[in-house]
């Protein structure tokens, strides 16, 4: 049997251990715990920061256009413009985003650069009102070192670029044929 | 009387004393105790040691709310149910004999059941269940409530109830025949 001091010795140093046991796991929390927080909570912020920067690229992928060329053809006259007032440029570029956007979907194999059979069967469609007289128009968007192509043909928006087609809504034809009426500086292309 | 709570408040006040107060109030009846789970007088001295150790290293965990006689009887009743499912603290039974033991475990009686008949009462005991034994124990060598006794054993106060009257029916069988003898 221990004496009451031995007890009351064994009863401090246990308590004592107990006591730098508490810190010392204080210690461990702070110094690993925290850090480690810290930098997880970094690296969710920074994904979520990256994913959206890609987001906002992809979207202004177009926007960002500097110049834009413009070539109408009826089949007989070629007349051509250059587009490099910004506002022009992003409102352009964007009517050709919301066109694709609300755009049917295409048959596949239907291109303009077709052949008559395909062109005739596509023709044969009441929706689709393209027509061989109709005035055609190329809009190539530069941004840079990089161009994109699109034409438009009737109510078929081609992306020269990607060699995919698109069949649009009578409200956006109409919506590029006003903002092209809008351009008056035309120059005619022998 | 407060069973420790007065002298405990004056310990977390600062007076160191009241601390040596406390352990000579409630260290024998706490391993004596402990005993009754254990059945080793030195594991459960180490238990009751450890258990004093908490009540310093985590001053603020004790509310006041029951008697620190309670409390630290809880404790030591968690501890010695701990040590019996994982047997993490060394045996002292392998390294001593039973002979010193039991020297040790009757000199503890002693020393706390001064009257004889708690003696005998002491030794029937031992036939009965362990529930039985620790609601004897805790209501009548402690004199605690059967409300304390109840907080302590993890039970309701019916149940303490029942226990003791039990353990009563059976004491009064084993306590006749051993005056007959």
């Amino acid at each position: 049997m221990r004496s009451f001091e031995e007890r009351k010795d064994e009863i401090l140093k246990r308590s004592n251990e107990i006591i730098k046991k508490k810190k010392r796991r204080k210690k461990i929390i702070i110094s690993f715990c925290i850090p480690l927080c810290v930098f997880l909570s970094f690296v969710v912020i920074m994904t979520g920061y990256e994913n959206f920067a890609t987001e906002i690229e992809d979207d202004v992928s177009i926007a960002s256009t500097v110049t834009v060329e413009i070539n109408m053809s009826d089949g007989q006259d070629n007349e051509k413009t250059v587009i490099k007032d910004r506002v022009q440029t992003d409102e352009l570029s964007n009517l050709i985003l919301a066109s694709i956007a609300n755009s049917m979907s295409f048959p596949d194999g239907f291109s303009q650069t077709d052949d008559g059979s395909a062109e005739d069967a596509l023709y044969s469609r009441a929706d689709i009102y393209m027509q061989k007289n109709s005035v055609q128009y190329e809009f190539i968007l530069i941004s840079g070192n990089e161009k994109q192509i699109y034409k438009l043909n009737g109510n078929i928006l081609s992306d020269s670029t990607n060699g995919i087609n698109y069949l649009l809504s009578e409200e956006n034809v109409s919506e590029f044929t006003q903002m092209i009426s809008n351009i008056t500086d035309w120059e005619e292309v022998q | 009387m407060d069973n420790g709570a007065g002298s405990y408040r004056r310990f977390l006040n600062g007076d160191e004393n009241a601390f040596d107060e406390i352990v000579v109030e409630l260290f024998d009846k706490l391993v004596f105790f402990i005993n009754r789970y254990v059945n080793d007088y030195h594991t459960a001295e180490d238990l009751a040691i450890d258990v004093f150790a908490y009540l310093i290293a985590n001053k603020h965990r004790y509310n006041f709310k029951t008697s620190l006689k309670t409390y630290v009887f809880m404790l030591g009743k968690s501890r010695a149910l701990n040590y019996i499912k994982h047997r993490k603290i060394l045996s002292f039974t392998d390294i001593m004999s039973e002979e010193d033991l039991c020297d040790e475990s009757l000199s503890l009686e002693e020393k706390l059941l001064t009257d004889e008949k708690k003696r005998s009462l002491n030794t029937a005991l031992l036939t009965l269940s362990q529930d039985m034994q620790i609601a004897v124990h805790l209501v009548y060598f402690e004199d605690l409530s059967y409300d304390e006794a109840a907080k302590i054993m993890k039970k309701t106060r019916k149940q303490v109830d029942n226990l003791l009257y039990r353990a009563k029916k059976q004491l009064r069988i084993i306590l006749d025949k051993n005056e007959e003898v």
